[in-house]
């Protein structure tokens, strides 16, 4: 019974790392870079949720779309002041200028509102329900199926839509979709929002359980990043299998030897996944 | 401005015997020291172009052989040097043969998890002290051969200070010597363009291990004297992923793959961040006002009291974004017109 | 260019450092994290110590030593003087720290550090120049066992802490008759955290449990659903817990989601017993024990401990706590020893730090007393055990201070 308490557990995390992954493998798709504060959003998005709970009393999942906005604000604006200009600059000088803006918003957030923990009590979600003797929590399960929607919404939107059409097109060809008439700077700002913004759906969504720091988005999201790469760079759906599989084999390793391996296990998946195919399972050459 | 570097090499020689309180030379210790390991890094980050935010483990490998040796058998760094560096080149090729088949991203992510699931590894590893880490033993020498033999001069830091110049100064000779030199050329291709080095026939993996283990014995070294400096090693100042990334940070805010590059970038950062932290949180924590609350008046009240300390940190990240922004090529390039 | 700004930079930095050294005051270098994950704790446990020395300095109607007088008697009424440095939780800053404050501040005593890992360095530098160095809070056991001559520890160490829980336990099971056989830690892996596993694996064994199974996580963790899963499966009849403020919220609500009910859950420090986890937790607070230096109920017993609260609150917004009680009572220690003092040498600091013997009524912790073994542990040092009922905490351990009967074992989650 216990197995499968953890399988399901496995599974919700999953869910929730797959979508933030989603969000990162959009912007590398599209532009090339990793954006190594994508987890910063995440961290943005969830103070944002604790100061429309306590301030408006607003519950964390009803704020979902409103975090999602502000975010896909931000991701516009970072496109327009810093992204842009690191287009065809070398990886490095990307790397430095997104862990730069890491550093930036971490230190931001703990002066202004302290390294100590906040939560958010008991909201909509909260409560326990049993179905046959497996345990779910309320604001864990309201998570995984709201990261199982929202990410269905991304799939939707990139393969439905003439916008996210445009958009996967920039991705394979940034030269020949401009030439077809797509405004490609319009499409990595999109990328940037949309990334932005859909990780702004899981801080929403993880602010019900999680505790809010400012660190929580680099360390929780880390993992994330390790689903992108297994996935493959570039790869939307390759994002999303990875960050279920992250969440598997990291509940799995970690309750079969100690928790406090359990993201050796993801580390150590990472390795195997890129020795044997170092694009990653589904990843753009 | 070729007589620079030699005039700055002159100076950090006499630094410590005009500025004999210890603090002064305290920063310049941990700025020399920083300068090395950012060269150290250099030496494949720049040079071979594999960028790489694993450093600390080849870092704490060395501070904790130094302290383990120490604590458990009272032999210093001076005795267990060839150990260090023997575990160093063995980690270097472990790591070095798997992610080296790796292209850009997936190398850098690569050196960050190998990084993280290290630091998990040390940090639940009993026999190191696990989180608690290792507390080198204090020995008050009895002459001047014992102060050598255990590296501890009471209460001097010249032999700290003259020690880690050298280092310093080996570590620039190494790298200025591998950049002119046939191993430069292939490094330089490696890091220009690694598919047509391969087509005609270079065997980039043994090259991209070669720099991996010339890097990881310097950064070992430099390891090795932070243990005997600060006679305390635990896994986050020593073998986490903060302590990698500063290092490239270091060396990517100077300017990767120049000589001087690293030793700006530590002699900048490294002093300025003292001395912010020592004079913004300095007289903080008047009338905190304990409520989790937010707002423009509180703020202000934090910010006029000083605001306890992470102003130093947040005009790092300020200053990172904008010279990322403006000058990519580091801070280096900013220098680079005076040429 | 650089030599400029190396120049500039440490002139700056020797000329904060470059005290006007006054005649008629005494100088206390104190270190504590101002920045970084413990700022908060850091920052509050400062405010205890300015305090303390703001009564030492001043006049005021407490009945505590020092505070009708101004500043110290037998030294002229010498004035305390407080520098203050970050040490932002690294080793090497807190060496660095200390010998600055010794060489160019010119302290005569110092103070800190609050994590164990900078006590220890700094401590090592002080042992060197002979000065004294008292802590209030660095509770690991291994600083002491260094045997300095320099260093006192005021407060009780990990090791006494785990005592203290296993002799209670022992009395709880002997007088509810309950059987117990496996013992849970769960902790923060840090220095701190790891302390108490450490005494636990060392005294199991002595006071009757079978079996231990000890689960530790990162610190910054935002998710303790494996590790519970986990530490379920091993049904664990006692749980001991060290964990910080927002995991201890954390962790509790993954017990409860989980189902997991260990007979009794004690932690240590006081994490289990803030008015934020009480908020947070509702009636899932409820039967919690916390071991714990500090508590309101104190207010009773010591008689300086309410007005030392509500001056505290007045600084702060907030009533003062474990961690900055501790610092308090360490900062009054070090103002009785300066008192009795043959002088202000370091050496004569040394030895009345030594011979101090302290009445535990005269300070607002709940110690016998103050009194330093020739390791410099104070062995007066014990804590108080406080439990939750109904949303308040009321001590409940040792008998003498306590106020109320405790309950155990704690009745499942859904009975509550």
């Amino acid at each position: 019974m216990i197995y499968a308490q953890v399988l399901v557990d496995g599974l919700i995390v999953g869910l929730m790392f797959a979508l933030v992954a989603m969000g990162l493998s959009l912007i590398y798709g599209v532009m090339n870079i990793v954006n190594f504060a994508h987890g910063e959003f995440m961290m943005l998005s969830m103070y944002l949720c604790y100061f429309l709970w306590t301030g408006l009393g607003l519950d964390p999942i009803a704020a979902a779309p409103v975090a999602a906005i502000a975010m896909f604000c931000l991701g516009l604006l970072l496109y327009r002041w810093i992204a842009r200009h690191l287009l065809g600059a070398s990886m490095v000088a990307q790397m430095f200028a997104t862990f730069g803006l890491l550093i930036f918003f971490q230190a931001f957030a703990n002066f202004l509102w302290k390294a100590d923990a906040r939560t958010i009590g008991d909201n909509w979600a909260t409560g326990i329900f049993t179905v046959g003797g497996l345990y779910f929590n309320g604001p864990e399960l309201a998570a995984g199926a709201g990261a199982l929607l929202t990410a269905l919404a991304l799939f939707w939107f990139l393969n439905r839509t003439e916008t996210g059409l445009c958009l996967q097109a920039t991705a394979e060809d940034a030269q020949v979709a401009s030439l077809m008439g797509i405004n490609t700077d319009r499409m990595y700002a999109l990328a940037w929002g949309l990334s932005a913004a859909t990780v702004g759906v899981a801080g929403a969504l993880a602010s019900t359980y999680l505790a809010i720091t400012p660190l929580v988005g680099a360390n929780w999201a880390l993992p994330a990043f390790v689903a992108v790469a297994i996935g493959g760079f570039g790869s939307i759906s390759g994002a999303f299998w990875g960050g279920l599989i992250i969440g598997l084999v990291q509940t799995v390793g970690g309750f079969l030897t100690s928790p406090s391996y359990k993201l050796l296990f993801v580390y150590v998946l990472f390795l195997i996944v890129v020795l044997v195919r170092p694009h990653g399972l589904m990843g753009k050459r | 401005m070729k007589a620079l570097p030699a005039a700055f090499l002159v100076a950090l020689a006499i630094y410590p015997l005009i500025f004999q309180m210890p603090f002064p030379q305290h920063v310049v210790i941990m700025a020399l020291l920083f300068a090395t390991l950012g060269t150290a890094w250099n030496i494949l980050g720049g040079l071979a172009g594999q960028v790489s935010f694993g450093h600390a483990l080849y870092f704490g490998i060395g501070a904790y052989t130094a302290a383990w040796f120490y604590k458990s058998f009272a032999l210093s760094a001076l005795v267990t040097w060839p150990v260090a560096l023997v575990l160093s080149t063995v980690a270097a090729i472990v790591v070095g043969v798997p992610t080296f088949r790796l292209r850009g991203h997936y190398f850098v992510l690569a050196s960050v998890f190998i990084m993280q699931a290290v630091y998990i590894v040390v940090s639940n590893w009993g026999a190191l002290g696990a989180a608690i880490g290792l507390e080198l033993p204090v020995h008050r020498p009895s002459g001047a051969l014992d102060a050598l033999w255990h590296l501890q001069f009471h209460m001097s830091k010249l032999p700290f200070y003259y020690g880690v110049l050298v280092l310093f100064i080996a570590t620039l000779a190494v790298f200025e010597w591998i950049r002119r030199s046939r191993l430069g050329l292939l490094f330089a291709a490696l890091r220009e363009e690694e598919d047509a080095a391969r087509s005609v026939g270079v065997d980039t993996m043994r090259y991209k291990l070669l720099a991996l283990i010339a890097s990881a014995a310097f950064t070992t070294l430099c390891g090795m004297f932070y243990a005997q400096y600060v006679l305390y090693v635990e896994p986050v100042s020593t073998t986490s992923l903060t302590i990698s990334v500063e290092i490239a940070f270091i060396a990517i805010f100077g300017g990767v793959g120049t000589l001087w590059g690293p030793t700006l970038g530590a002699f900048v950062i490294i002093p300025v961040t003292e001395l912010l932290r020592a004079t913004l949180s300095g007289q903080i924590g008047l009338g905190l006002s304990g409520a989790q609350g937010t707002g423009v008046m509180a703020t202000l009240k934090y910010l006029a009291a000083g605001g306890g300390g992470q102003v130093d940190i947040l005009l790092y990240g300020l200053m990172i974004v904008l010279i990322a922004r403006y000058q990519p090529r580091g801070v280096l390039g900013f220098f680079r017109k005076l040429d | 260019m650089k030599r400029l700004l190396q120049i500039a930079a440490l002139c700056a930095v020797l000329g904060s450092g470059a005290a006007l050294a006054q005649d008629n005051e005494i100088r206390i270098g104190i270190m504590m994290p101002l920045s970084g994950p413990a700022a908060r704790s850091g920052q509050e446990t400062l405010e205890a110590a300015k305090l303390a020395y703001d009564i030492v300095n001043g006049s005021y109607d407490i009945p505590l030593p020092f505070a009708k007088t101004q500043g110290i008697p037998s030294k002229n009424g010498a004035k305390i003087r407080l520098i203050i440095e970050d040490h932002g939780g690294r080793p090497e800053r807190g060496a660095a720290i200390a010998e600055r404050m010794i060489t160019q501040d010119k302290v005569h005593v110092l103070q800190g550090a609050f994590h164990s890992a900078v006590a220890a360095p700094a401590s090592q530098v002080a042992e060197k120049y002979g000065i004294p160095f008292v802590t209030g809070g660095s509770e690991s056991p291994a600083l002491t066992e260094r045997g300095f001559k320099t260093f006192f520890s005021v407060t009780p160490t990990a090791n006494d802490i785990a005592r203290d829980f296993f002799t209670f336990i022992q009395d709880m099971a002997k007088e509810k008759k309950v059987q117990l056989k496996t013992l849970g830690v769960i902790h923060v892996n840090d220095n701190w955290g790891s302390s108490l596993a450490q005494a636990s694996e060392r005294l199991y064994k002595q006071y009757g449990f079978e079996k231990l199974t000890v689960m530790s996580y990162g610190a910054q963790v935002s998710d303790l659903r494996a590790e519970v899963l986990k530490l379920k499966s091993d049904t664990p009849d006692i749980l001991l817990q060290a964990s910080f403020d927002s995991d201890a919220i954390l962790a509790v609500r993954s017990y409860q989601a989980l189902a997991f009910t260990p007979k009794a859950i004690l932690a240590m420090g006081a994490s289990f017993a803030t008015p934020d986890f009480i908020k947070a937790l509702g009636k899932n607070a409820d039967y919690a024990f916390s071991h714990t230096k500090f508590d309101s109920s104190l207010i009773q017993k010591r008689k300086a401990a309410g007005q030392v609260s509500k001056m505290f609150e007045q600084r702060t917004g907030k009533a003062i706590w474990d961690a900055p009680a501790r610092e308090f009572t360490a900062s009054m220690t070090i103002a009785d020893a300066l008192q009795r003092a043959k002088s202000l040498a370091p050496a004569d600091i040394v030895a009345a730090l030594q011979e101090t013997n302290i009445d535990g009524g005269d300070t607002i912790s709940p110690y016998k007393g103050v009194k330093f073994n020739e390791k410099g542990q104070n062995v007066l040092a014990t804590g108080l055990i406080t439990q939750i009922q109904g949303g308040q905490h009321y001590p409940v351990w040792p008998k003498e201070l306590a106020t109320k009967e405790y309950v155990f074992p704690a009745p499942a989650w859904d009975k509550r």
